[in-house]
């Protein structure tokens, strides 16, 4: 037996094992994932000093702390194992679609509008961190993040709809025809101040 | 690194913890959060160690990781799923021990 060492990406999965005898690593790799999502890790020996003694991240002296966590590759320098990563067509061309809109932002920006939703104004990132945290302090009972949400707004691009299905449309061989009315929130369409969370109700 | 994340996520926390084969904890779970000026919110970056010495360790180990953040959509705590990995592999047939 060996320690499993390297830098590897791994997969989020959206449901748990199923709760049998003995749980594997066989168990999780059909699971169901989240798409495009992963993380990355690295596994190694512990650190050592000069002298050869182990070092730790919670060591009281700071310089020796710091020499305990090496720095981790940049993605692009391909160092993390793709083995149990396994992204799909669709996903590929989930990464292209998401590079060409360029919809990616600050983390800070996102939290600071979460934040002020609710009324708080936070703009120290501790501050923020400590919000987070008394909000998911309790995660006994979670329910699952909405996988069917498809993507933040973009103006440049608009959106679409699809229409599924007619309901209670006895007369098959009229002409039907449908009328839909979106209420766009103005938030998305400023300059500045613009909203990372509007919605748009569709009726 | 937690990297392209769906996009109605906000600062994701991590739970990290080792497991063995039969779901007990090795190691207490520690929580983790995102280096604010260096992530963007579907690239969340942590530089964050986990340290496993001075407890015996079961050769099923694997670390065991939960994903929660607060949707954007709804604004309401929500849990974005688990990751796995196996700690030890065989050495013969360099696959997980299982």
């Amino acid at each position: 037996m060996a320690l499993h060492k390297g830098a590897y990406q791994m997969p989020i999965y959206s449901e748990y094992p199923p709760h049998t005898e003995r749980v594997t690593y066989e168990n999780f790799i059909n699971l169901e994932r989240v798409p495009t999502a992963s993380v990355l890790l690295r596994v190694a020996y512990t650190a050592i000093d000069d002298k050869g003694n182990f070092i730790s991240v919670k060591d009281p002296n700071l310089r020796i702390a710091s020499m305990a966590f090496e720095p981790a590759p940049e993605y692009s320098e391909v160092a993390y194992s793709t083995t149990y990563y396994l992204t799909t067509g669709i996903e590929r061309e989930v990464f292209k679609i998401r590079k060409q809109r360029k919809i990616d932002a600050p983390l800070k920006k996102v939290l600071q509008a979460v934040c002020s939703a609710p009324g708080v104004e936070l703009t120290d990132d501790k501050d923020m961190v400590v919000y987070f945290a008394k909000r998911l302090a309790n995660v006994s009972s979670l329910r699952m993040i909405d996988l069917c949400f498809f993507s933040t707004y973009a103006p440049e691009v608009g959106f679409r709809y699809n229409l599924y299905a007619l309901h209670g449309a006895v007369e098959k061989h009229n002409i039907f025809s449908v009328l839909g009315s979106v209420s766009p929130p103005s938030s998305p369409y400023q300059d500045n101040n613009r909203s990372m969370l509007a919605a748009f109700p569709f009726t | 690194m937690v990297r392209h994340l769906p996009e109605n996520v906000s600062a994701v926390k991590i739970i990290a913890k080792v497991i063995n084969n039969k779901l007990y904890d090795i190691l207490h779970p520690i929580t983790m959060w995102p280096k604010i000026e260096e992530s963007t919110y579907m690239h969340q970056t942590y530089h964050a160690k986990l340290e496993l010495r001075g407890i015996e360790v079961d050769l099923s180990a694997m670390l065991h990781m939960t994903f929660m953040t607060i949707e954007t959509t709804t604004l309401k705590e929500k849990l974005i799923g688990f990751s796995f990995f196996p700690l030890f592999i065989d050495s013969d047939t360099r696959m997980p021990v299982i």
